[in-house]
């Protein structure tokens, strides 16, 4: 077989199998059927997340932080989307580690956390101060936070790749 | 059991045919019989007839690959010895040529603790000088392993499914994306530009972010004396294309860094200030598979691992991504800049 009857013949068989693979959900834009990635996880599990979360950002948080949602999406760039609950004090002194204070934040940059998806509900909640920190590894760190109550906050973070 | 030799993983036939539903055998054709014949002879096995026009594979299952795939069988020992590749032959190539390639990456190394950068928010400065730009490091050096006959079956496959030869692509992972992944095939290395008005129309995110250079730009602008100026971002900023705003972005660029500059001219109007910004709006991007990267088009998986050994094998290369947009904006002191002006095309 030459090459021009093998690239056609493996176009025809990669074209049918797309056609026919499962898995797919409707495009509404253009009504295309598209496949849906499976490559998202979301859990919540405290200490083995938070150990992923480390393992996979490089970071280090406080012993006192809780992780309530960790979710890494592959596709492109690494991204990494988690949640967790710590003392102010503590949030206070471990963002001073990236150069950071509360002053730095700001609700105009609410938008870098992305919108809403599975476990990850920003609308409802409204703008958040937000803050982002730029690595020397070409790595992105946004940071918004939220009072849970007078000694508590909530952590929105969103970790990414360029 | 799932296959650990990246080119067998990524082909959905020689999943199918690990688990003998169904197996591949002779009179098969197409991208899985090449990868199959790639294995083979990355195994020792020569196939001189069936790469007798190109020097590679031609993915027809012929009485050569059966005599091969047979031969196989009996050097390994397997109890079936009839010259298909099912579920016992596929698993033991598979167990061969991931020993002999020990080319699955290993798992991800927790990255050295981040330098974190100078915060962003310090925004602009005077000049011309662009701010630093650090990438993410890739996947090594280019083509600084030898080329496997299985990665280039693979590699085939691949452009099965990109422009010009298919179509699956671009419908599946959309236009941009497929254009992408097709730069980074073509393995030359070169700059490409992209199409920086449409990532910013697609995404909200991507459009937030390029609105908030901008108010950026014109809070250092009206802090600036009247006359001429010329004024640059003192660091870039980072942003994500998401998945759930916009698929094509999400996989053609996913994270990348932008910043502004341009020119400012300042004079005392009758009723105040008045303010005109030329504004230029940067993007850059480093398209590499690193870790963490896959996504399915239809029969085919593209994972990081395969994909960033094509640029160690010189199959295919990394690039920069480029992209800029410009606009021309006038306001008034106290007043804010019309809305128009943000449009594609306003204010030329």
């Amino acid at each position: 077989m030459n090459n021009k009857k093998l690239t056609h013949h493996f176009s025809c068989i990669l074209f049918a199998a797309l056609l026919s693979s499962g898995g797919c959900s409707r495009d509404t834009q253009s009504d295309i059927t598209v496949a849906q990635s499976k490559n998202s996880a979301v859990q919540t599990n405290n200490d083995e997340f938070k150990l992923q979360l480390q393992q996979e950002s490089g970071l280090t948080f406080p012993a006192e932080a809780i992780v309530t949602h960790y979710e890494k999406v592959s596709g492109s760039d690494l991204l990494i989307r988690s949640q967790l609950q710590l003392p102010k004090t503590i949030f206070e002194n471990w963002i001073s580690s990236y150069q950071l204070s509360l002053s730095d934040f700001s609700e105009e940059k609410h938008y870098l956390l992305g919108p809403d998806a599975e476990g990850w509900n920003l609308r409802s909640v409204g703008n958040l101060p937000t803050a982002q920190v730029m690595f020397d590894n070409g790595m992105v760190l946004n940071l918004a936070y939220q009072n849970v109550d007078a000694d508590q906050v909530k952590i929105y973070l969103v970790f990414h790749g360029t | 059991m799932s296959l650990t030799f990246p080119p067998f993983a990524a082909v959905e036939a020689i999943r199918n045919a690990a688990k003998n539903s169904p197996p591949l055998k002779f009179g098969d054709k197409g991208a899985a019989v090449a990868v199959l014949q790639g294995g083979l002879m990355d195994l020792g096995y020569k196939l001189p007839v069936s790469t007798r026009k190109t020097g590679f594979p031609d993915g027809d299952y012929g009485k050569e690959t059966k005599d091969r795939v047979f031969q196989f069988q009996t050097d390994a020992k397997l109890t079936k010895k009839d010259g298909i590749a099912g579920k016992e032959t596929i698993l033991e190539m598979d167990k061969r040529l991931a020993a002999k390639t020990a080319k699955p990456i290993s798992p991800p190394k927790p990255p050295n603790p981040p330098v974190p950068l100078p915060p962003s928010d310090k925004n602009y400065t005077l000049g011309t000088i662009n701010p630093p730009i650090k990438p993410d490091p890739g996947a090594g050096v280019f083509n600084s392993k030898p080329t496997e006959i299985s990665m280039w079956a693979l590699k085939q496959s691949i452009l099965e499914i990109l422009p010009p030869r298919g179509s699956s692509a671009a419908i599946i992972i959309g236009v941009d994306a497929s254009l992408h992944m097709k730069h980074y095939m073509n393995a030359t290395g070169m700059d490409l530009t992209i199409n920086l008005e449409s990532m910013l129309e697609a995404g909200p995110t991507a459009k937030a972010r390029f609105r908030d250079e901008i108010g950026q730009a014109r809070k250092f602008v009206e802090t600036l004396p009247e006359g001429r100026h010329e004024i640059t971002s003192k660091t870039v900023e980072g942003a994500y294309n998401y998945k759930e705003e916009t698929w094509n972005w999400f996989y053609a660029v996913g994270g990348y860094v932008s910043w502004g500059k341009g020119v400012a001219n300042i004079k005392k109007g009758p009723s105040g200030r008045e303010y005109d910004l030329q504004f230029e709006y940067h993007f850059f991007d480093r398209y590499n598979w690193d870790k963490g990267k896959s996504v399915t088009i239809g029969p085919v998986t593209i994972t990081d691992e395969f994909m960033a050994e094509f640029h160690r094998q010189g199959l295919a290369q990394e690039f920069n991504m480029k992209g800029l947009v410009k606009r021309h904006f006038k306001w008034r002191q106290g007043e804010p800049i019309p809305e128009v002006q943000y449009a594609k095309g306003a204010g030329r």
